[in-house]
């Protein structure tokens, strides 16, 4: 399997974190996660969710930039400990862990550019889930600098008609040591 | 098989709670029915804000959970203050309302609001209940979580249809994950040796006590520990009464209205021990020249608290109680005689001070003859601004539980309505309910509650005819532009609670001060005492905004 390490040396990818937060799966759960996040003010990038093998939990991957300090994490996680649904809170470091996110792309162009367009979406590893003449339904799921680079090619060239993306979910690496500043 | 209604009724029994504050309509016709059958004390109130604040009055006074119990709709809006004022101040309230039929959820029905989705940021937790098998878990579950180690308001919305649906789950217990959560022992974390050891070797300590070590029920052991150890102790607001006044080793209050000495002593200590506090910004002034020359310890149950504003070097988590109960094996007696010295030093030269006068009354002294004669033991509650603080200043409290005041959120309206819930909850003792003009007209209509049940509240209403703190800081930092601070008209307050069928009586001369106080406190049944005060008074001392715990403005500045 292959997978991709975000740039170490990237500043801006240095100072973001994973919060993997496992909560009972109760109507609202969301509503106060998100609450939290917003009358602290934390912003969050990238957010997803998802039941785990038994339905009554579910994860909720929470991509948030901590720009000034390490501090805010951890005052961060300690007032998400406080949330009556959360069960356990995991953090890393973004830099540290895989990351992958799911974009479906439908995009139009003219019939003669297919061989093209076929061969720009294998480079980036895509998949073509459905096809006519002049569309064709692009499925990425890859580190997000990636899907990202993706649709900045296709637009550049193609036009995208619809697009929907997923947040970002991530695991730490397993050869780099567990770094979290907190776990449960 | 029972209903909804029935299993409330049933839980209020089940966890002994024999009084209930609220106010009815259509969405809790069903639970007020059943309410009504089962005989159970209901408080009918004339606003749902006077029923959710006289719920933490009860509270805050009995350290019970205070029950208030309201309608859909604006019924439920009502509560939105006293609910972001007992999670501010940590006070434990189970707020049950009703709400629309589960099939009208969502369709703007009539009299219909998410409050569910508006209490998310102002509760500690809360409940839409859309199946009856589980409204007796959730029953549970909130009075469990409401209690447990930071008090605060669980929201309960049960919608009409769920009041009357039939279940046969009618017992309470709560899931694994809050059983697991709320009623496990509190561990503590922290090394408490390391603390204790640093308490030895300081030569300058200062216990910085908080609302926390009133709801741990701390007051005995911190008492015991800080005599053990001959150590100065300092409140706030919130921790009033966490510490007798009286007592040789208190220096009263500090803070934005605290006195002088005990702001001193906070910026010379080498080492301050916050005991169930959290570092507000009314305590501090400007933070990053708060306590910089001292080691920092924290002792909280919440570690949300833990750090939140402050480098702690001695952080400690877990019931202050218990941790002050470990803590007392672990100290030595330390004469510090250099530290005393110089704090009974400033304590002589910077008392509080006003100045007295012969004809007009000064609310501090007024205060002061009230603190006398009731011998600094009836339960006061305040509503907000200068006779909050004044009443924080000149009336030496001595037990916890007897200053009710809304410190976190600054709720005016809030002190009549608590002390109605205070006299409920504390029958036996004198409870006076101190508000300025302004404060007392937001929930005025609490006097036919007071008339009603005959509840025994000795009402003070302090009218100096103006919005007093506001006027304060507009005469201080605004050029005394008295912008909409000036109640150029205020009903009278006399014929008010007359038409109210309570017995009032006005005092306006220095000389009628004792007959007022008198007529106040006769036994057995509610007055009100209109107090007419200058209006130029000011609250002293005063550390103004964005200046340093040290650098107060005093009444001769």
């Amino acid at each position: 399997m292959q997978y991709y390490v975000i740039g170490k040396k990237d500043k801006k990818t240095r100072m973001k974190h994973s919060i993997l937060l496992k909560v009972r799966n109760r109507p609202g759960v969301m509503a106060h996660v998100v609450g939290l996040f917003s009358r602290r003010s934390y912003n969050i990038e990238s957010i997803a969710v998802g039941t785990l093998a038994d339905p009554k939990e579910s994860i909720i991957t929470i991509i948030v930039d901590d720009q000034e300090d390490v501090q805010n994490i951890k005052r961060l996680d300690t007032q998400l400990k406080k949330l009556v649904d959360v069960i356990s809170i995991r953090d890393f470091r973004y830099n540290e862990s895989l990351s992958r996110e799911l974009a479906l792309i439908l995009i139009e162009f003219e019939p003669s550019k297919l061989k093209e367009v076929i061969d720009m979406v294998q480079a980036f590893g895509a998949k073509i889930e459905d096809m006519s003449e002049n569309n064709i339904l692009i499925d990425i799921s890859a580190a997000s600098r990636k899907v990202h680079s993706l649709i900045r090619s296709l637009s550049r060239k193609y036009n995208i008609v619809e697009m929907a993306r997923t947040g970002e979910v991530s695991l730490p690496l397993i050869q780099l040591p567990e770094k979290s500043l907190s776990s449960k | 098989m029972k209903t909804g209604s029935e299993i409330f009724i049933d839980f209020l029994r089940h966890r002994d709670i024999d009084l209930v504050f609220g106010y009815p309509g259509g969405a809790i016709l069903p639970i007020y029915d059943a309410v009504f059958r089962s005989g159970i004390r209901h408080i009918l109130v004339r606003h749902e804000q006077g029923a959710i604040h006289a719920a933490e009055g009860y509270a805050k006074a009995t350290g019970k959970i205070g029950v208030v119990i309201v309608t859909s709709g604006p019924g439920a809006t009502n509560l939105v203050t006293g609910l972001a004022d007992a999670k501010m101040d940590s006070v434990p309230i189970m707020a049950i309302t009703g709400q629309v039929p589960t099939h009208l959820i969502g369709t703007d029905a009539f009299q219909e609001a998410d409050i569910y989705g508006i209490s998310i940021p102002i509760t500690k937790y809360n409940y839409l209940v859309k199946d009856v098998d589980e409204l007796a878990s959730t029953l549970e579950e909130s009075y469990v979580i409401a209690l447990s180690g930071r008090p605060g308001p669980v929201l309960i919305d049960i919608p009409k249809d769920v009041q009357n649906a039939k279940t046969s789950n009618t017992s309470f217990v709560v899931s694994e994950h809050i059983k697991k959560r709320f009623q496990s022992e509190i561990p503590i974390e922290g090394n408490i040796e390391a603390l204790a050891q640093a308490i030895n070797q300081a030569e300058r300590p200062l216990f910085y006590v908080g609302g926390g070590a009133i709801h741990s029920g701390a007051h005995v052991a911190l008492r015991k520990v800080a005599e053990k150890a001959h150590i100065p102790v300092v409140m706030t607001l919130m921790g009033l009464g966490s510490f007798p006044q009286d007592h040789p080793l208190s220096f009263g209050m500090l803070g934005m209205h605290g006195s002088k000495y005990a702001n001193y002593s906070v910026s010379s200590c080498d080492l301050l021990v916050c005991l169930g506090a959290r570092f507000d910004d009314r305590v501090t002034g400007k933070l990053d020249a708060f306590a910089k020359q001292c080691k920092i310890a924290q002792v909280d149950v919440d570690p949300a608290e833990i750090g939140k504003l402050v480098q702690i070097d001695y952080p400690i988590r877990g019931n202050l109680k218990r941790v002050l109960e470990l803590i007392l094996d672990l100290v030595e007696y330390n004469e510090r005689e250099k530290w005393f010295e110089q704090l009974y030093e400033w304590k002589e030269k910077f008392p509080y001070k006003y100045y007295k006068d012969e004809k007009v009354i000064k609310p501090q002294h007024f205060l002061e003859v009230l603190d006398k004669k009731t011998q600094g033991r009836a339960i006061l509650t305040t509503e907000v601004g200068q006779h909050q603080m004044w009443s924080a200043q000149y009336y030496g409290f001595l037990e916890p539980r007897t200053f009710l005041s809304s410190g976190g959120l600054g709720t005016m309206g809030f002190g009549f309505p608590a002390a109605i819930g205070a006299k409920l909850g504390c029958p036996e003792r004198i409870v006076v309910s101190i508000a300025g003009d302004g404060s007392f007209q937001m929930n005025v209509q609490e006097l036919a509650t007071v008339s009603m049940y005959q509840i025994d509240v000795k009402i003070v209403v302090i009218n100096n005819g103006f919005l007093g703190m506001v006027r304060q800081w507009q005469e201080m930092f605004f050029g005394s532009n008295f912008s909409h601070s000036d109640f150029t008209y205020n009903p009278d307050f006399v014929l008010l609670g007359r038409s109210y069928g309570i017995d009032s009586m006005r005092i306006t001369q220095e000389n009628e001060v004792e007959k007022g106080m008198d007529f106040l406190l006769q036994k057995g049944k509610a007055c009100l005492l209109e107090v007419v005060v200058p209006e130029n008074e000011n609250v002293f001392p005063m550390i103004p905004a964005g200046a340093a715990i040290h650098e107060m403005i005093d009444i001769d500045d």
